[in-house]
């Protein structure tokens, strides 16, 4: 039923995911535990190496037990850990409460199914998680109702806008992209410049994908504002999955090009599957 | 004309027919006329805009709304040619339409088809736009003379033709020649009732002469739908008979069923008369018992409609008994010299003939008490009798030998003091012959009997003369000296013959002007009050005939009879069939006795004749086109299902609505509603105990006649009923009758009971023991939930809902009467429960109900039952009305009544 809570829905996704454990202990510890070690010192915990004392140095941060061992003065040096945060972003607005006749799930369901369930994933993988733009990453069981309530708001703009995301962390950019390319490329550019570790998730109906209507219809979009009257829709069927294939592999050059990754979700087909796509991915 | 299973069809423009042709051009507009779109939420619109699909033809419409459409175009075209089912034979005449009506007292038999033989001939008239002329047969009731309407248009024609109504006098065809309208080569019809009547073929010569080809349709009913009459019988008959009257000229070959009715229109009798081998008129009679023959008042025949098939025997009001006081026991009365066997042989076909005491005779209230030759009766007799004549009855006395040889000065029983001799001519030392009677003087109440001329009259008791023998004498005799006088005593009427009932002194009780005297003279009997000894010999009109044989009160135009031309009167607009007279001496005028012998119209020159047929033109053209605007509202309803793209999902509301809206057309159940739940009941509580329960109900009927005599409650039924298993609900008021050997009621009663003071009911308890309190009431009113009782006070309204009481005395008097509190809030201040151990209904059943003329009285009063049958009253009114009485709007009048009001007010009356 479409009115299960989507934290029910999305744990239950989670828990499908069968290798996370095994992949968790794969990708080594500090996937489980959080911290990404960045191989030079800084403010961590682990030890990274001994220094000499330098004038402007804490003193404090000196390890007496090394420097007793001679003469000269050692400080202690951690490695700087940096909290991995990753941050989503969903289209909210109306466009994505479109739900054809064979789907039980709008779009803006299915996506914020999909965001919720990495979203409890990176969580448990003890990283912090935050709607971008909107919420402060954060660990814990309250970041996680707000963002689920964040996930279910509505949000006119139809593209991220002045969002700024921390660098290096993961994003998730979570729509159905039908806008032109041109201003795709415009929103995420800045995005796509703090952080390579981006995905591109597109979420289609697969009424959108396959125009499965005949006769004479009159298409209109969500708000009602464009409308273009169709004759024959059978027999522009064809052309229209052309013209999709291309603005779908138009948006996946886009994302090539910034060293994202990319996938096509369609809301028939089973979340668990896109959801061990993009962790599988993610482990490489 | 298409010949069909349902009759022909005709179509008035078949080249509307032509536009048929269009319907292939009609299909395939619609097949490439492009359905209606639907509408889709598509967010990808932009990705479709410019793409152009290759082939343009659209999708095709469902072939099934294409059948529709194509049906509804059909059926307006079809409408369009104007079909015309049964047309008329005559369909494509030109010329002005002259129709003749006949509208005499024998078209009421058929007057269904005459009507809408008429109606269809105007409307075909119409079409073809023609002009109407009507002219009907019978002469109105003002001009005397048969109408001729026209010409007129169409519509003027048909409501001048619904209007039109049968009437119970014969057609006048004699004055329509010299107003007959001059057309030519008019289509000439004559609507007729089947029978001839004078002045028919040179009439129908005239209209034959005016008419396009020479001839006049002529329609006539079948031979067994033709009109039938009925006529007094020609010889006398003990029993009730009549003869039925028919088309002479016909062999008769139905049966014909007359029945006999009482003056309540109750069918005493019928009788199948079977008419093969006879010949019109035939006799019927009906063989009666004595008490159904006096109530005969009307024969008719079933299945006829008319002013004829009804006769009428002169009303006299109800069934007559007589009683004949005989000095002696009525043994001898055989004796032909006695004067009651020639009573008794007289009155018995028309009455019911009383024996006994005198008291009991008075107890049975016959219509009138003959006394033959009585001199003097015993003192109490003669009281009763006195007292009853004063009441209101009717009195005849015969004189005789016994008369003059009793005691004078003591008979107050006669009109005028009378000699003490009697005159006898029949001495062999008289000179005088026998008396012949004069003719009966207009003024007299006798007038219309004719006397016989042979009647003599030998011996004669001779009255005192005084100054108003003039008035009270009813006959005389040739020399002036009455024969037949008569007074008004009080509110009724003694009447005395001067001769003796047997035919000692004369010959009247051999004549037939006896029987007729006596007849007439009953006629006077049961009329209390005003006599109305009309001065005039008019008998004025008491109800009317109409067309199809209902009585009805006069109208306006209707004239009264002589009474000396009454046998002759023929039935005309002035003197319509019915009953004239006065008082309680009705004449019936029927128009059967006054019709010339029938005879049935068979054809004849200029005529062409027709039968009415019951099929007629029926025009289908509104038909159709009802036809086609159903299917367009179909279309629509289909066109609103396609252009959504799934089917419109009703929604919560909507199946309510309709399930609502199914609901409403199931059929309710009816409860069976119990007869008391209509008219006002008044009710007792059985006890159980037979005595106390029938006095229950006697002093409750009682009550309920006060009731109905003196106010606007009229309760029609009293009821006994159970507190365990009775609805209460119906009842306003209560009574129960309490007493030590009572058991006090059970739970369930008690809870029926709870409920009926809960939801307003009132209830009157009576101990009937005079005592102030009583341990059987505690018993009995412990179950039950009532707020504390208090006496009654003075200003409590219960004294003041209908007469103003001070007491409420019962068969004791002086107990409190208990009522709840005045704080008692819920019912308005009303109280549900009234306590007193007057027993009333005791006092109630004291008196008796006498039913008199149809009402009833009671008998027996004392002021005591006056005021216990007031306080009834006051009661049931009060449990009617509630706290009506003590607003303060009627404080003036009640203190005016009391007597205390100031002047000002004397001049004005009661709300």
């Amino acid at each position: 039923m479409r009115l299960l809570p989507l934290r029910s829905e999305a744990e239950r996704a989670a828990a499908q995911i069968p290798d996370l454990r095994a992949l968790a202990v794969k990708t080594a510890f500090h996937v489980l535990h959080g911290a990404n070690p960045r191989k030079r010192p800084g403010a961590g915990e682990a030890f990274w190496q001994f220094r000499e004392y330098q004038p402007g140095d804490m003193p404090c941060a000196i390890d007496w037990r090394q420097s007793a061992k001679g003469d000269r003065i050692f400080i202690r040096q951690k490695e700087q850990h940096n909290a991995q945060s990753c941050l989503f972003w969903t289209k909210r607005n109306a466009d994505m409460n479109f739900k054809s006749d064979t789907c039980r799930f709008d779009k803006k369901h299915v996506a914020g199914v999909l965001a919720l369930t990495l979203a409890l994933l990176h969580s448990r993988g003890g990283e912090m998680i935050g709607f971008a733009g909107t919420q402060r990453p954060g660990h814990s069981e309250k970041t996680l109702s707000s963002f689920e309530h964040i996930l279910m708001r509505t949000d006119p703009c139809a593209l991220p806008r002045s969002i700024s995301i921390p660098r290096h962390a993961h994003f998730y950019a979570l729509s159905d992209f039908l806008e032109p390319i041109a201003n795709i490329r415009a929103a995420l550019k800045p995005l796509a410049e703090c952080t390579r570790n981006g995905w591109m998730v597109v979420i289609l109906d697969p009424a959108e994908l396959a125009l499965p209507y005949e006769g004479r219809i009159h298409f209109e979009d969500m708000a009602g504002e464009r409308r273009v009257m169709i004759d024959n829709a059978r027999d522009i069927r064809e052309a229209y999955q052309t013209r999709m294939e291309a603005h779908l592999q138009d948006l996946q050059a886009l994302a090539a090009g910034w060293g994202w990754k990319f996938i096509v979700h369609s809301s028939d087909r089973l979340l668990e599957e896109t959801v061990l796509q993009i962790w599988l991915e993610n482990a490489q | 004309m298409i010949g069909g299973l349902f009759g022909s069809l005709a179509f008035l423009n078949p080249w509307a027919l032509t536009a048929l042709l269009a319907l292939p051009v009609v299909y395939i507009l619609l097949r490439i006329t492009p359905p209606v779109p639907k509408t889709v939420a598509f967010p990808a619109v932009r990705l479709l805009d410019g793409l152009e699909p290759k082939e343009h033809t659209p999708s095709h419409t469902p072939w099934w709304i294409l059948l529709l459409r194509l049906l509804m175009a059909a059926l307006l075209l079809l409408a369009l040619a104007r079909p015309v089912l049964n047309p008329s034979q005559s369909a494509g005449t030109n010329g002005p339409l002259l129709l003749m009506i006949d509208n005499g007292w024998g078209a009421a038999q058929n007057w269904g088809d005459i009507q809408s033989a008429a109606i269809s001939e105007i409307e075909q008239a119409g079409r073809q736009k023609q002009n109407i002329t009507i002219l009907t047969s019978a002469p109105e009731a003002d001009t005397k003379a048969p109408q001729v309407y026209g010409p007129v248009t169409v519509s003027d024609a048909l409501s001048f033709v619904r209007a039109l109504k049968p009437y119970p006098w014969p057609a006048a065809l004699g004055a329509l020649r010299g107003i007959l309208p001059d057309l030519s080569d008019a289509h000439v019809l004559w609507l007729s009732d089947g029978l001839e009547k004078p002045g028919q073929p040179a009439l129908i010569r005239a209209l034959a002469a005016q008419s396009k080809n020479g001839k006049v349709i002529f329609h006539v009913p079948a031979q067994g739908s033709l009109p039938l009459s009925l006529k007094s019988p020609e010889k006398f008959h003990s029993q009730p008979s009549i003869m039925i009257d028919g088309p002479h000229n016909l062999e008769p070959n139905a049966p014909v069923r007359v029945q006999l009715l009482s003056a309540q229109g109750k069918i005493l009798d019928d009788k199948l008369v079977e008419t093969d081998g006879q010949s019109f008129p035939v006799s019927v009679s009906f063989d009666l018992p004595q008490a159904q023959r006096n109530q005969a008042s009307a024969f008719r025949i079933t299945g006829q409609n008319t002013a004829a098939a009804h006769y009428f025997m002169d009303a006299s009001g109800g069934p007559k008994t007589v009683a004949i006081i005989a000095p002696e026991e009525a043994a001898q009365a055989s004796q032909l010299t006695e004067d009651s066997f020639y009573l008794i042989k007289a009155l018995e076909p028309y009455t019911t003939l009383l024996q006994g005491p005198l008291g009991e005779i008075i107890d049975q209230d016959p219509s009138m008490i003959v006394l033959p030759d009585i001199g003097v009766l015993p003192p109490e007799t003669l009281n009763g009798l006195s007292a009853w004549v004063e009441a209101g009855g009717l009195l005849l006395r015969f004189a005789g030998p016994t008369m003059t040889t009793q005691a004078r000065g003591q008979d107050t029983l006669v009109p005028t003091p009378l000699r003490s001799e009697a005159r006898n001519v029949k001495s062999s030392l008289s000179w005088d012959k026998p008396l012949a009677a004069t003719p009966i003087a207009p003024d007299s109440p006798l007038y219309g009997l004719d006397a016989d001329e042979d009647l003599r009259v030998s011996g004669q008791i001779l009255p005192e003369f005084s100054s108003d023998l003039e008035d009270k004498t009813w006959m005389q005799l040739e020399d002036g000296t009455p024969l037949i006088t008569a007074a008004q005593r009080g509110g009724g009427l003694i009447v005395m013959v001067h001769t003796t009932a047997s035919p000692e002194w004369s010959n009247l009780p051999l004549s037939g002007f006896y029987v007729q005297l006596l007849k007439h003279l009953l006629k006077f009997s049961g009329h209390s009050g005003a006599l109305s000894l009309d001065q005039s010999g008019m008998l004025q009109p008491v109800q009317m005939l109409d067309g199809f044989g209902s009585l009805q009160s006069p109208a306006a135009h209707v004239l009264p009879i002589d009474a000396a031309d009454f046998e002759k009167q023929t039935p005309m607009p002035q003197h319509p069939p019915g009953f004239y007279g006065r008082g309680g001496l009705q004449k019936a005028l029927n128009l059967g006795d006054h019709l010339p012998p029938l005879r049935a119209s068979l054809g004849g020159d200029g005529m062409v004749l027709k039968t009415y047929d019951r099929a007629f033109e029926k025009d289908l053209a509104p038909l159709l086109l009802s036809a086609a605007f159903v299917l367009f509202l179909l279309d629509a309803l289909i066109m609103l299902f396609l252009s959504s793209a799934k089917w419109p999902r009703l929604s919560f509301k909507g199946k309510t609505v309709a399930v609502l809206i199914l609901l409403a057309f199931s059929a309710p159940a009816r409860a069976q509603i119990p007869q008391e739940s209509q008219d006002l009941t008044l009710a007792y509580v059985r006890t159980g105990n037979v005595s106390i329960d029938a006095l229950s109900e006697k002093g409750l009927k009682v009550l309920a006649v006060a009731l109905n005599m003196r106010t606007s409650a009229e309760p029609k039924h009293v009821r006994g009923v159970s507190l365990e298993t009775d609805t209460l609900v119906f009842y306003p008021l209560l009574y129960w009758p309490i007493s030590a050997a009572q058991e006090p009621p059970g739970a369930e009663a008690l809870q029926n009971l709870q409920a009926y003071l809960d939801h307003g009911g009132s209830i009157l308890v009576d101990t009937r023991d005079g005592q102030k309190s009583s341990p059987a009431l505690r018993k009995v009113l412990s179950g039950l939930n009532i707020p504390p009782l208090s006496p009654l006070p003075e200003d409590h309204v219960l004294n003041k809902t209908f007469y103003l009481l001070k007491s409420y005395p019962g068969r004791y008097e002086g107990a409190p009467l208990w009522v709840e509190g005045q704080s008692a809030g819920g019912r308005d201040g009303v109280s549900s429960v009234i306590l007193g151990s007057h027993d009333w209904v005791g006092a109630w059943a004291e008196l008796n109900i006498v039913t008199r003329g149809g009402q009833q009285y009671l008998s027996g009063m004392t002021p005591r039952h006056e005021q216990s049958l007031r306080f009834g009253v006051n009661l049931v009114m009060y449990a009617l009305t509630g706290n009506y009485k003590a607003d303060q709007v009627h404080v003036p009048h009640i203190l005016e009544r009391l007597g205390r009001g100031s002047p000002a007010r004397n001049g004005r009356s009661h709300p």
